[in-house]
């Protein structure tokens, strides 16, 4: 380390601690270098602009170039998710994008691994609650042979049995971890109580993945993944001109049927007010989450709700977590907030406390929510202080290629108006007081509250009968213990 | 440089012929422009100037971590980090809040050897942050008290049972390390602590850690992203000069330290599986071997071509997962393997067949050079992709520079990676895995024999 030296030579040309204190007389620059700085001049921010192209099998392509790196990322995002999982075989849409990997064409997934560690790329599959991905990224100097592989991948998956063998079992097994991790228990809770037996409250069972098989993934690759179900986000140092031909060549006449049109999401509202309760014996920390369906993206108060939502719990600065935490030191952290995908989202809560402070923390908890409601609406203040924060945090947003390809697709996949992005900004400046106050009435009904708690049972079971609120005791299925 | 040549020759395909040329101005090889000077006080400044995007990175990176706390203080530099987020005497009673409020993304985090604190803003706001970090420099104590910092130790004790009490094997890291480096070592202890010291700090301890370790002369600044050069240095000037220089604080130093010989710890938790994690003592951070240590992690257990995952997860599968990671540190290193057996099987089994696989790389099947170029290229391109963001070139600045004594290191530090060869990936192999080793079993409490201890964990030597 080359640091003591530097000290040792600046110790020799006079040390800052015996320095006298400054002159009276002259200005005090340790004391105008005391006060809080306001901000320089704002400079300006142009956001990147996106080209969309056809392919030509009618595939739309969006390209976000941006030459600071010389790396690329693309991605296919699809139109599929947990709602495409059949009743019975819950999870094959993520176990199918997952297996894509696993042999695609003539490849095995040891050959396919083993080329892509040679390039330095890196292909990612794999799908969630309502989209699916195909992506590859690399560097730019290897992009055609990594184009080559995701292209086989996409195109010529094989579904290997023996390779769904391993992944089966690794999928079993992560059932089961899942019911012993106090977060995954509570989530899973309070989907499947707020959902019921629709996609969003389901998850895959031991059953549900003994049931898969090559066959239905193949099956359901054949239904659904095309290009009408599809956009292909590029990004990177790579402009539209340089990409679409390489693409046109390779995935162009690629055009299988896809048939099916999307069901109706059967969104059940749960009857709330009632605490579900899931024992973790032993349990160093209760985990608490509460959660009541809203809204979607598209409605009139969305923008309403979320400044709302970020003055009651969403950041570290909110309400919740400064009661919680910086108050009360019950948490590492509580936080709120809005999920939203397709159709219906949800607005809730999340903290881990210790364990004997959890009724104390759910007492706290319900009341920042009522006062909110009630004796203490968001201030002008508060509202201010977060349409602050999104304006300046904008240009940040957009650092990355991956950021940016993460924005257009959620554009598209949620079907928000094209100009989304540039509309934000106004969107949030625009929301007042009484309307964020409005929307928090609108949205959020106490007595519609599902509330989750994990936690040790000899502990904390009985305070929660002080809570006002019908408790009742689940197992790691949901069912109902009885008696509990 | 990786010969380029080469490598697409062992993969037989052409590709020049449709890769566009890249037009970015990092195409040669991955660097992070930068220029670096000293106040007066001792405060090392590195400034790393990055016009993409209007946001500016800073990052006050201080020389002190769990490394370097007393007996009976264990979790203490640690908790000290949160106390700096509780105001200083100009900022008002909470950090968060003016930075929050100008869309700052602000954070702090403490490892064995240092602690660091950072704040990405808008460039317009970067005066703000260089006030604000200076502040809790020069003027943390007078806004101290005691409420604070019972607040605080409340708050590290949650994050305690959040990230190492409550989640299944939570504590697993904990019982290695203590195992794995002898009492009274640096890192015997992990950075969380021991919750009985976290109770026990107090505020005499706490004032005392400031005066000794938060000083111009322990730290450097790095800001990185759009800003004007000439105008942060005397905004740098400005906020840290007044701060004065300190008495050079005496690090944490070890003597290099071994295991005496292999060691077995069996626990068994509230767990759904059965897991396991070797540990070996191995080079520190940037001494020779701890690349090649990576390539060996690559071939042994990256992906579903390597070694490891083929024989023990796809073909015999007693292996649910396995992992081989070098976990690098300023004063030595832990060599970590570890993994899940799979239903109805041992980690044992595991175990016994993955040093079957290492013994036969080590010896008898050396890696190939396919296999060399591979892991190689797999390090390449994580180079590149530490550029994207302000916020990953200002940490792998701050990291180099007090790591490897240069903020310069980035050419360095990927030569290591490309020069290594196939003897030297073999023979940092066979020089840390030959060693003893602490091997540590979390099984289910199903799995608990009826006569194993009932509380405290079965510890065995053997061999």
């Amino acid at each position: 380390m080359r640091l003591p030296t530097l000290i040792a030579l600046l110790a020799l040309t006079g040390c800052p601690k015996t320095t006298p204190p400054q002159a009276a007389a002259q200005p005090a620059p340790a004391e105008a270098a005391r006060t809080m700085p306001g901000p320089l001049a704002t400079p300006a921010f142009k956001m990147p602009t996106t080209e969309t192209r056809t392919l030509s099998n009618g595939l739309k392509v969006v390209v976000a170039t941006n030459h600071e790196v010389p790396l690329f990322d693309l991605r296919l995002v699809l139109d599929v998710g947990d709602w495409t999982d059949p009743k019975g075989k819950d999870g094959l849409t993520e176990v199918t994008f997952d297996m894509l990997n696993e042999g695609a064409g003539d490849l095995t997934a040891e050959q396919l691994s083993r080329k892509l560690k040679l390039l330095g790329s890196n292909l990612y599959t794999g799908a969630n609650v309502d989209s699916a991905y195909v992506g590859a990224s690399g560097l730019v100097k290897n992009m055609g042979p990594t184009l080559d592989l995701w292209t086989t991948v996409l195109t010529q998956p094989t579904f290997p049995a023996d390779e769904w063998t391993v992944l089966q079992k690794r999928d079993i097994a992560n059932v089961k971890v899942q019911k012993e991790e106090p977060n995954s228990i509570a989530r899973q809770t309070a989907y499947r109580i707020l959902y019921g037996d629709s996609y969003r409250g389901r998850y895959p069972t031991e059953a549900s993945y003994q049931a898969i098989s090559p066959k239905d993934m193949t099956m359901f690759y054949h239904r659904w993944v095309g290009p009408e179900n599809a956009v292909l986000f590029v990004g990177g140092d790579v402009t539209a001109d340089q990409i679409v031909p390489l693409l046109d060549k390779r995935i162009g006449s690629w055009d299988p049927d896809v048939t099916e049109a999307k069901p109706q999401a059967d969104l059940k509202m749960s009857e709330g007010g009632t605490l579900y309760f899931v024992d973790k014996p032993g349990a160093a920390q209760s985990v608490l989450r509460v959660m009541l369906p809203v809204g979607t993206r598209q409605d009139a108060d969305f923008f309403p709700l979320l400044m709302a939502n970020e003055a009651l719990g969403g950041e570290f600065t909110s309400r919740i977590n400064m009661n919680l935490r910086e108050d009360k030191g019950y948490t590492y952290g509580a936080r709120c907030f809005l999920g939203n995908w397709d159709g219906p989202g949800v607005w809730g809560c999340v903290t881990s406390v210790q364990t004997k402070v959890t009724v104390p923390a759910l007492e706290q908890l319900k009341k920042e929510i009522t006062d909110a409601l009630s004796t203490r609406p968001i201030e002008p203040r508060e509202l201010t202080y977060f349409q602050s924060m999104e304006v300046n945090a904008f240009p940040a947003n957009y650092e990355t290629t991956g950021q940016i390809l993460d924005e257009q697709a959620t554009i598209w996949r949620y079907g928000l108006p094209t100009d989304w992005a540039e509309q934000y900004l106004p969107h949030v400046q625009a929301v007042t007081v009484d309307e964020a106050n409005q929307a928090l009435k609108d949205r959020i009904d106490p007595s519609k509250l599902v509330w989750v708690v994990v936690g040790d049972k000899k502990t904390v079971y009985d305070g929660l009968k002080t809570l006002g609120l019908k408790v009742v005791q689940l197992d790691r299925d949901g069912n109902v213990v009885q008696g509990g | 440089m990786i010969p380029l040549a080469l490598m697409m020759t062992s993969l037989g395909t052409a590709v020049g012929a449709d890769a566009p040329a890249s037009t970015a101005a990092a195409a040669q090889a991955p660097s992070i422009p930068n220029e670096e000077y000293t106040l007066d006080n001792g405060l090392q400044v590195i400034l790393a100037p990055d016009d993409s995007t209007p946001i500016v990175f800073v990052q006050v990176w201080y020389k002190v971590g769990s490394a370097d706390e007393k007996p009976g203080l264990t979790g203490f530099a640690h908790l000290f980090e949160h106390l700096m987020f509780q105001g200083s005497e100009h900022t008002g009673p909470e950090y968060f809040t003016p930075l929050q409020k100008i869309g700052g993304e602000v954070n702090g985090s403490t490892s064995f050897d240092r602690t660091e604190y950072h704040e990405q803003v808008p460039s317009q706001y970067l005066p703000l942050a260089l006030f604000m970090e200076s502040d809790r420099m020069g003027w943390f104590l007078p806004a101290l008290d005691q409420s604070k910092l019972d607040n605080q130790r409340q708050v590290v004790l949650n994050e305690r049972r959040q990230n190492y009490e409550n989640p299944p094997y939570g504590s697993a890291m904990l019982d290695l390390y203590a195992a794995a480096w002898p009492e009274g070592h640096p890192y015997h202890h992990m950075p969380i602590g021991s919750a009985a010291d976290i109770e026990h700090a107090d505020l005499a301890s706490v004032q005392g850690f400031f005066k000794t370790w938060y000083l111009p002369n322990n730290a450097s600044l790095v800001i990185s992203g759009s800003f004007d050069e000439k105008q942060a240095k005397a905004l740098v000037e400005k906020y840290f000069g007044a701060i004065p220089k300190g008495t050079d604080p005496q690090h944490a130093t070890a003597q290099a330290a071994a295991i005496p010989q292999n060691k077995v710890i069996r626990e068994y938790q509230d767990v759904p599986e059965r897991k396991f994690w070797a540990a070996w003592i191995s080079p520190k951070l940037y001494a020779p071997g701890d690349a090649d240590l990576d390539l060996l992690s690559m071939v042994l257990a990256g992906g579903k071509d390597s070694r490891l995952y083929q024989v023990l997860v796809k073909d015999k599968q007693i292996a649910k997962d396995i992992s081989a990671r070098q976990f690098s540190m300023g004063l030595g290193s832990l060599y970590i393997l570890s993994g899940t057996a799979a239903k109805g099987h041992t980690t044992d089994e595991v175990l016994e067949e993955a040093d079957q696989v290492i013994g036969h790389l080590l010896s008898d099947q050396p890696p190939t050079d396919e296999e060399i170029q591979a892991a190689k290229s797999s390090y390449e391109v994580g180079f590149y992709q530490g550029l994207t963001t302000v916020t990953g070139k200002g940490m792998q600045l701050s990291s180099y520079n007090a790591m490897a004594g240069t903020p310069d290191y980035m050419a360095k530090d990927l030569a290591r990676y490309q020069q290594a060869t196939t003897d030297d990936v073999v023979s940092w192999g066979q020089k840390v895995l030959r060693q003893p080793r602490v091997l540590l079993h979390i099984w289910p409490l199903a799995d608990k024999p009826a006569d194993a201890p009932a509380d405290a964990p079965q510890d065995e030597e053997n061999k």
